[in-house]
């Protein structure tokens, strides 16, 4: 093979695999933007029906309810409040007061069936997203 | 009267620093006793510095701020030393003693006086800034004049062996980088064509790549046994800022290789050199500020945050500054299927990886920047991006560790390589269809991971009987270190087994093989924790073992933690953590994981941090005597 054929055809293999790369990126990119929202903005603008989002606020005191594996509570911004059930095993630092975010889908516009639950391990228990939602709620 | 000495310590150290970097950028002859001088004295008083923060730790000395609010009289002595790292403002301390001491082992190595010089120089301009945003944004040498008898504490996830150590070793990685940045930096300003870029950047290079191999490989079993949740890697962003460099750092020692053999890539690995340096700044960036939601992240005050952006402005302006204005002259064409050409394919695919994995880590700051809302990018978005850039990865490493210097004859080469393909092949056939199917990725890392093992076992089996030199072994263990990796991460996923399980006196379960029975419960009381452990005998039938995870509460912070229990034989873990215990009397809910072959994960990065240390040893046997 000459050498200019066998350049070219090195050029179009690594241009057809960039492609591919880029494809997929795109692909994987666009089902995995999961957003934040706090309970008001889901109340003010509902995301989109089945898709994975995130919810946090403060837990409500006095709301966190156990039955077997299953767990319910609710998450408040002071506003407007969401009821999150989880059914995993819950995260140390998960406590009535604390701030949480919660990852899963909504079952009603009231109700979040959650698959994941993060409580950070960090001297201010409450996740950055919580306390900018929580601070832009002060009039 | 300890942390006061350790204060002026490092602001006299910043005023030499500041000489240093005046007296650098003019490396006349006369000047390398000075500048020497100024290099050793700096590296005293930073250790100075540095130690004196450390007896402030050791001695809980409740003068100091820091120590105050990072310490407690009850942790055991290890853990208040290891607080002085734990923390933002100690951990800046250890960055700076770390690029000093550096500097200093830099220092005695013989280089051509002018670009030698010039480097320290630069490096002094390094130690000014970071000195200086120490001195005025986290100073942890702040004293009260009303101390207190206690401290507030340490968080206790941090109460571990495995993580007490993880930071200077992953700081050392970061750290690192700074001597080739300052390298490339002098070698801009006084840019003459085929420096032997090679020899002088490599063992800094590799002093730092197979810093960061070892602390990743240490900050993923370390989230593995300690977050209760059974994962290695989370694609968090502290992770991935971590590595991003180590990606950045990977591309060089293979671009450098090409370099030494024909002198191309030159104007990349300038460039790149410079790229990596930043994207450590970045590193440090992302995990100071608390920016990003993460697993871990110091919350810290946004004047800290802008801090770093600036030293980030004014290196990375300066680096980018002087690449833009050498004379680069443009380095010989790379011949596509040759070992260079390979090695710059390599590079392009490794720039690719980082790309993706700086996309998906900063999108979501620049979306929450300009008033998208926040977000997060899942994990499979890396996933499914990355894992399939394994194959033409293991393709170029297994090719490429075949073909020696000068030989243009790929095409034998690579049909050598066709009984491994087979092989894998049959593999991931066995696995397609023993799963019905399976996770698609999985295959794919079975598929990568298997052929390059197969290909370089070949290899390592040859050189066994043919003396090789020692740079063949280095590289042949990371690139079996890598396959091992991707072959412990695929096997995990493809054998391996999570339930949640309910646990009671006369409750038994079953998960697959293994059957699990609560023996019973006792209180645990200790130093700084008082815990609830629960015993559980782990059977597969042929053996049993007696597992006792716990739920520990922590006095100061009050803080509860599960203690997750192991057993393993090397090369499987079954893994027991305990959940929430029920209203009904004695019974809990357990978390139970059998993940075969997970080990391998962690093996294969210290193979690839083994690989740095062979070619550590095999630079200092022949470096030129100062």
């Amino acid at each position: 093979m000459k050498p200019k054929h066998r350049r070219a055809l090195g050029l179009a293999a690594l241009v057809l695999s960039l492609s591919i790369s880029v494809g997929l990126v795109l692909y994987a990119f666009r089902d995995n933007m999961i957003f934040f929202y706090s309970p008001t903005q889901v109340t003010e603008t509902p995301p989109p029906p089945g898709k994975i989002i995130r919810i946090g606020g403060m837990v409500e005191k006095g709301s966190v309810h156990r039955k077997g594996a299953q767990m319910t509570f609710v998450v408040t911004d002071f506003k407007n409040t969401l009821t999150i059930s989880y059914g995993g095993v819950v995260p140390d630092l998960f406590q009535e007061g604390t701030g949480v975010v919660a990852q899963g889908t909504l079952t009603t516009p009231t109700h979040l069936e959650a698959k994941t639950l993060l409580a950070k391990h960090d001297e201010k228990y409450m996740p950055p997203e919580v306390a900018r939602t929580l601070s832009d709620q002060k009039p | 009267m300890t942390v006061e000495l350790a204060h002026y310590a490092l602001i006299l150290a910043l005023f030499l620093a500041g000489i240093r970097g005046y007296v650098g950028l003019r490396p006349g002859p006369g000047t390398q006793p000075v500048i020497q001088a100024l290099v050793g004295s700096d590296f005293f008083l930073t250790t100075l510095s540095f130690l004196g923060l450390m007896v402030a730790f050791a001695l809980s000395d409740f003068s100091a701020l820091d120590v105050i609010i990072n310490s407690h009289t009850a942790k055991p002595l290890i853990y208040k030393i290891t607080a002085l790292w734990s923390h933002h403002e100690g951990s800046l301390l250890l960055w700076v003693w770390l690029l000093s001491s550096l500097t200093f082992a830099f220092s005695r190595v013989a280089l051509p006086w002018d670009v030698q010089g010039r480097a320290l120089g630069f490096l002094g301009l390094l130690q000014v800034g970071f000195v200086f945003f120490i001195l005025v944004t986290s100073n942890p040498f702040l004293r009260t004049f009303e101390a207190p008898l206690e401290g507030l504490g340490l968080n206790p996830l941090l109460q571990d062996p495995g993580l007490a150590f993880h930071p200077p070793i992953l700081y050392l990685g970061y750290v690192g980088v700074a001597v080739p940045f300052a390298l490339v930096l002098s070698l801009l300003v006084a840019y003459e064509p085929r420096r032997p870029l090679d020899a002088w950047l490599r063992p800094w290079v590799l002093i730092s790549w197979g810093a960061l191999t070892l602390g990743i490989t240490m900050g993923s079993w370390w989230a593995y046994y300690v977050l209760g949740w059974g994962g290695w890697w989370f694609w968090d962003p502290v992770e991935n800022v971590a590595l991003m460099p180590w990606l950045a750092l990977t591309a060089l020692l293979h671009a450098l290789r090409a370099h030494a053999q024909d002198g191309a890539l030159e104007r990349w690995i300038y460039l790149l050199v410079i790229i990596a340096f930043l994207l450590s700044l970045v590193g440090t960036f992302l995990v100071r500020s608390g920016v990003l939601t993460s697993v871990h992240s110091f919350a810290s005050a946004p004047s800290r945050g802008l801090g770093i952006l600036g030293l980030f402005a004014v290196y990375g302006g300066l680096g980018l500054n002087l690449f833009a204005r050498a004379p680069l002259v443009s380095p010989p064409s790379v011949v596509p299927l040759s070992r260079t050409g390979l090695l710059a394919a390599h590079n392009i695919f490794l720039m690719l990886a980082l790309s993706i994995v700086f996309f998906g880590t900063l999108y979501p700051l620049l979306v929450q920047t300009f008033g998208g809302g926040s977000l997060t990018v899942g994990a499979p978005y890396f996933n499914v991006t990355l894992i399939p850039l394994s194959l033409p990865l293991v393709f170029l490493m297994a090719l490429g560790g075949r073909l020696s210097p000068g030989n243009r004859d790929v095409a034998p080469l690579a049909w050598s390589l066709a009984w491994a393909g087979l092989v894998s092949f049959g593999l991931v056939a066995l696995f397609f269809y023993k799963n019905k199917g399976g996770p698609v990725l999985a295959l794919v890392g079975l598929g990568a991971g298997s052929v390059g093992f197969l290909a370089i076992a070949q290899d390592l089996m040859g050189g066994i009987r043919q003396p090789k030199p020692l740079p063949w072994w280095g590289m042949h263990t990371a690139h079996l270190g890598f396959c091992v990796l991707i072959l412990g991460m695929a096997l995990q996923v493809l054998l391996g087994h999570e339930r949640d399980l309910v646990l009671g006196p006369n409750i038994t379960a079953q998960a697959g093989p293994y059957t699990l029975k609560l023996q019973g419960e006792r209180d645990v009381l200790a130093d700084n924790y008082y815990a609830q452990e629960v015993r559980i005998d782990l059977s597969d039938g042929s053996h049993t073992w007696t597992l006792a995870p716990q739920k520990r509460t922590y006095i100061a912070p009050q803080m509860t933690l599960s203690q997750t229990a192991m057993h393993s034989n090397g090369g499987q873990i079954l893994y027991l953590a305990l959940g929430d215990r029920l209203a009904e009397p004695g019974q809990w809910i357990v978390r139970f994981y059998h993940h075969p072959f997970v080990p391998f994960v962690w093996y294969g990065g210290f193979l690839m941090a083994l690989s740095a240390l062979l070619g550590l040893i095999h630079w200092i046997r022949r470096r030129p005597c100062a």
